[in-house]
């Protein structure tokens, strides 16, 4: 039903980027759907509310400043504006160290995390997440952080859909790999 | 490349913010027009500076390799005489 919902959405965004280049209005269906997650996306990498809405503010003012150049690929339109926000937060952490925010609830419950072991689970995670690549962290937020179904995923990445569910799944078991050398050493 | 903190959060309940169109069209048009104002600015004063540039060297070519604009007016002068 979502994955329907997905196609459908798709073609709708179409749509709205065609009328977005001709009216500034239409933009705003764009902006609806995809503010929330910008705004989340940001908050994970600088972890200050304010200064993520500063960001997420100047995403947008270059979205629709170019969205006479944006060409249709039958991407969803958000993989554009995740190029530009991650843009703009490597602009901002030019020279200091990069934040990313782990939502501890969204992610413990997947990787078996009981909830009584709490300072110790948190260090372990920090340490999973430091192994991980870019890519694989990627995969990680937008399935577990912010709910991704398989399919928009692999519109999202532009990989097929099985090869994420594989990717997924061994993600998931190379952290709780991580968890349990981590147990073993305590 | 600095190795990336990472922060362990519990309450992902924070951010609620669904966006304001209306406030973000007026910041956009009032930005654009600053950009749209100061690239003329940077534009005419570009078109001035070329301008003078261009005026600077034909007048110079028309003036003699050596001496100042009296020494031409009274040579001038002279030849009337």
């Amino acid at each position: 039903m979502r994955d329907q919902e997905t196609t459908i959405g798709i073609q709708k965004e179409k749509a709205w980027i065609e009328d977005s280049k001709r009216d500034i209005q239409a933009f705003e269906s764009l902006y609806m759907k995809y503010y929330p997650e910008i705004l989340r996306f940001i908050y994970r990498r600088t972890d200050n509310q304010m200064l993520a809405e500063d960001l997420c503010a100047n995403t947008f003012y270059k979205a629709l400043s170019n969205i006479k150049k944006y060409e249709f690929r039958g991407k969803p339109f958000g993989n554009w504006l995740y190029r530009i926000a991650a843009n703009e937060v490597n602009k901002h952490f030019k020279n200091k160290q990069p934040v990313f925010v782990i939502d501890y609830h969204s992610i413990s419950e997947s990787l078996g995390i009981p909830e009584n072991n709490v300072p110790n689970a948190e260090a372990q995670l920090q340490l999973a997440f430091a192994q991980l690549s870019d890519g694989e962290i990627k995969l990680i937020e937008l399935k577990h952080f912010e709910g991704y179904t398989f399919k928009e995923l692999s519109l999202q990445l532009g990989e097929g859909e099985s090869a994420i569910k594989m990717r997924h799944y061994r993600l998931l078991e190379k952290m709780k790999n991580i968890l349990n050398q981590g147990d073993e050493k305590d | 490349m600095r190795k990336t903190d990472f922060r362990i959060r519990r309450d992902n309940t924070k951010l609620r913010s669904k966006g304001d169109f209306g406030r973000f069209r007026n910041q956009y048009e009032q930005r654009r027009k600053r950009e749209t104002r100061s690239k003329f600015i940077i534009l005419a004063i570009g078109i001035v500076l070329l301008t003078l540039l261009v005026l600077y060297y034909t007048h110079a070519a028309h003036l003699p390799a050596t001496g100042s604009l009296n020494e031409l007016k009274i040579e001038n002068v002279q030849q009337k005489l």
